[in-house]
């Protein structure tokens, strides 16, 4: 272990009385130094992570928690020959890749939008994080509102301007109910995205675009080959980030349609949830969650391996 | 001494004798906080605004001296699993109010302290009207595992006014209960519609009425299944058929109180609901009528319908299983039952006396529930297997009604689901 900096050897500094703490030999001193940290770490994430596994493979109801019985891989495959995982499954694909390619569309035009000179441009940045701000069950009951087929007042302002001939239930139909949660979530997720490119962009060394213009670039060439290939290390960071909580992220389809209608908005964590906390089987619960952590995991190992790759570079 | 210095000292001295002052009270509070006997006691309630426990739990303990630490903080919807949560934490209540759906999985876990013993010894045991125990009985018959209070009969709300311009008479059987739908429906197309079948949470307990009111059984008397009789398949289609002439947002609907909104607002011309509800209308019983849950007969003294309850239970755990069930049994006497029933919440009482009491005696949605009481009733039977209710319920519904699968399935998921299969 390297030893501490001798403040004598600093410029104007001088040996102070006991100072530093040498510890005896052989006594390894960074292993206790990060032991508050190795401690929480232990108990707050890889405690769960074992005990999950553990759960995982085991028959387990919370109100008999004395009967807990070994089972092996059974609820693994149980889960794996249900039609309704299947369905969960191609949902959440659906789910992940919908909000984070909205968010990640709308983002970038945002936050190229934010990042020109124009008057109140400190007060537009900060109005545009308020559906980022917002509780997500807030977002559930002000979008459960809005939807609402009878008094809601998009169907209202649809049919005023002739757009609807009569009352549309967006959240019924099974063919709109989990395109409509999506729209919802990519209201929400847009300002994130705006906000974590903007700080990308505002970040690109101006004589880059200057010398692209020089040599004849226009302004879509510019963006592609400079811009875009400058910001692509927050671009990738950003999208691996908004996949991984938006797998996770089941409220917003809990509150509003519960998985329905017939299962069509049901994702991987909603089906989890429902049997952890309605069946009350949770050894099923930790095989589903434990499916989707390793799901999971490939996109986030791949981004670290990159990320290793250029550093190596 | 400087001004600065004075004021430093002085508020040091101020904060000092604050401080003191406050251990001195806490450490004299402990003597007779130790003294005196708690209990804890969790209940949801269905209006925020209902303080009618804790008015209560504060007359009890000026006549017993036991304390009663109220929660209602989590709403029904959450209720059960917050309860079982802390079952498993070990810091589950002393008592608790619960549902007809949970007794099967606690008594099943024996978390819940058997009563009898207790309930025999209970002067007040005599008042309770004796159909109702048969609420808080578990699989056996015999052992009660918690103290009736709360008690619900599902009926039908309908508009007077509407059915009266529509020219359709209340329906008394299923078959009419469809055909007035029809005609309903036809009285303005798409504008009046007839009725919310209720397809998302919440929505198994009117279901099962109108099913039960067609002759559906639960159980039987040895506890097996037989949800899926022909009298329930029957049930089921008329119910299922329905749909044709409900309101857009009918496969989603989760909420009860828009249901009724639904019908206030004249967009369904009838609901199936319960007392419960009754006290929420802003319109009254000149433009909101109430009648029996069509059944299969027509005659209710034939009928069955579906009761519902939400009683007191004791848990084993309790330290003070005595204190926990003087609250609870207070909560079943006539004094107690007669401010509940009075309540926001409004329920049926569970003592004949109150419910004959005069305050009542004017109101049409409480004598219809007591009149269906008094015929046979039935109730989601005390097995674990009615807790995955809830989640069968509503997909199988919903693809019902979407033609994604037959009606039949909807009997059939429910049948499963009570079973206990997976």
């Amino acid at each position: 272990m390297p030893s501490a900096i001798h403040p004598s050897s600093l410029p104007g500094g001088r040996p102070t009385r006991g100072w530093p703490f040498r510890a005896p030999r052989g006594v390894p001193i960074h292993w206790l130094m990060l032991a508050p940290a190795l401690i929480l770490v232990a108990g707050f994430v890889l405690f769960p992570a074992v005990n999950a596994l553990w759960l995982s493979l085991t028959e387990t109801n919370l109100l008999n928690t004395s009967r807990q019985k070994f089972v092996g891989f059974h609820n693994f495959e149980v889960a794996f020959t249900s039609d309704t995982f299947w369905l969960s499954l191609l949902n959440l694909l659906i789910w992940v890749v919908g909000c984070v390619g909205g968010q990640l569309v709308l983002g970038m035009i945002g936050a190229i939008l934010l990042n020109q000179k124009l008057r109140g441009r400190a007060v537009i940045r900060g109005a545009v994080l308020v559906p980022w701000a917002t509780a997500s069950i807030l977002v559930s009951l002000m979008w459960l509102w809005m939807l609402n087929p009878n008094f809601g007042i998009i169907n209202h302002f649809l049919q005023m301007v002739g757009l609807l001939s009569g009352p549309k239930d967006w959240l019924g139909d099974p063919a709109t109910a989990l395109p409509t949660l999506i729209l919802i979530d990519v209201w929400q997720g847009v300002p994130f995205f705006a906000v974590m490119l903007l700080a990308a962009l505002q970040s690109v060394p101006k004589e880059l675009l200057e010398a692209a213009k020089i040599d004849g670039a226009g302004p879509w060439q510019s963006f592609w080959r400079v811009t875009l290939r400058y910001i692509m290390p927050t671009v990738l960071i950003t999208v691996v980030l908004r996949a991984v909580w938006s797998a996770n992220y089941f409220d917003l389809i809990l509150v509003v349609t519960n998985g329905g209608p017939a299962d069509a908005t049901l994702t991987l964590p909603l089906f989890a949830y429902q049997t952890a906390y309605q069946q009350f089987d949770f050894g099923l619960a930790a095989a589903l969650g434990i499916t989707q952590a390793a799901i999971l995991a490939v996109p986030v190992i791949a981004y670290v391996r990159q990320v290793l790759k250029n550093e190596r570079a | 001494m400087r001004k600065s210095d004075f004021l430093f000292r002085s508020h040091f001295a101020f904060a000092a004798i604050v401080g003191l002052l406050s251990a001195w009270s806490s450490i004299s509070a402990i003597p007779a906080s130790a003294a005196r006997a708690e209990i804890t006691y969790w209940f949801w309630k269905d209006n925020p605004d209902d303080n009618t426990i804790a008015n209560l739990a504060a007359k009890f303990e000026k006549e017993t001296g036991i304390h009663v630490n109220l929660m209602s903080d989590v709403t029904y919807n959450e209720f059960f699993s917050f309860l079982v949560n802390s079952i498993a934490a070990g810091t589950a209540p002393c008592a608790a109010q619960l549902n007809t759906t949970y007794l099967g999985p606690l008594i099943n876990a024996g978390v819940l302290e058997p009563l009898n013993d207790r309930i025999a010894a209970w002067p007040g045991r005599s008042a309770v009207t004796p159909s109702l125990w048969s609420y808080v009985v578990g699989p056996d018959g015999k052992t009660r595992y918690a103290m009736p209070s709360k008690f619900l009969m599902f009926y039908l709300y309908y508009r007077k006014d509407i059915l009266k311009a529509a020219g359709v008479a209340v329906p008394k059987t299923q078959q009419e209960f469809v055909d007035a739908a029809k005609a309903l429906a036809a009285s303005a197309p798409g504008k009046q519609f007839a009725f919310n079948l209720r397809a998302g949470n919440g929505g198994w307990d009117q279901w099962a009425a109108f099913l039960v009111a067609g002759g559906a059984r639960f159980i039987d008397d040895s506890g097996k299944v037989v949800l899926n009789s022909p009298e329930a398949l029957k049930s089921n289609q008329l119910y299922l058929s329905t749909y044709q002439w409900a309101p857009p947002g009918t496969i989603n609907m989760a909420s009860g109180g828009q249901i009724i909104q639904e019908l206030e607002a004249g967009i369904t011309a009838m609901a199936i609901h319960h007392l419960g509800t009754a006290k929420a209308l802003k319109l009254g019983p000149d433009k909101i009528g109430v009648a029996p849950i069509p059944s299969l007969s027509g005659d209710p003294a034939t009928s069955t319908y579906l009761g519902t309850m939400n009683m007191n239970g004791v848990f084993a755990s309790c330290k003070n299983k005595d204190a926990a069930f003087k609250w609870v049994s207070y909560l079943t006497e006539a004094n107690a039952q007669l401010e509940i029933a009075k309540g926001l919440d409004g329920y049926l009482p569970v003592v004949d006396s109150v419910a004959r009491d005069p305050h009542f005696a004017g109101d049409p949605y409480f004598q219809a529930s007591l009149q269906m009481a008094a015929h046979a009733v039935l109730a989601w039977p005390p097995i674990p297997g009615t807790t995955a209710v809830p989640v069968a319920f509503p997909p199988a519904l919903q693809a019902a009604l979407l033609k994604k699968a037959s009606g039949d399935s909807v009997v059939q998921a429910v049948a499963k689901a009570l079973s206990g299969k997976r």
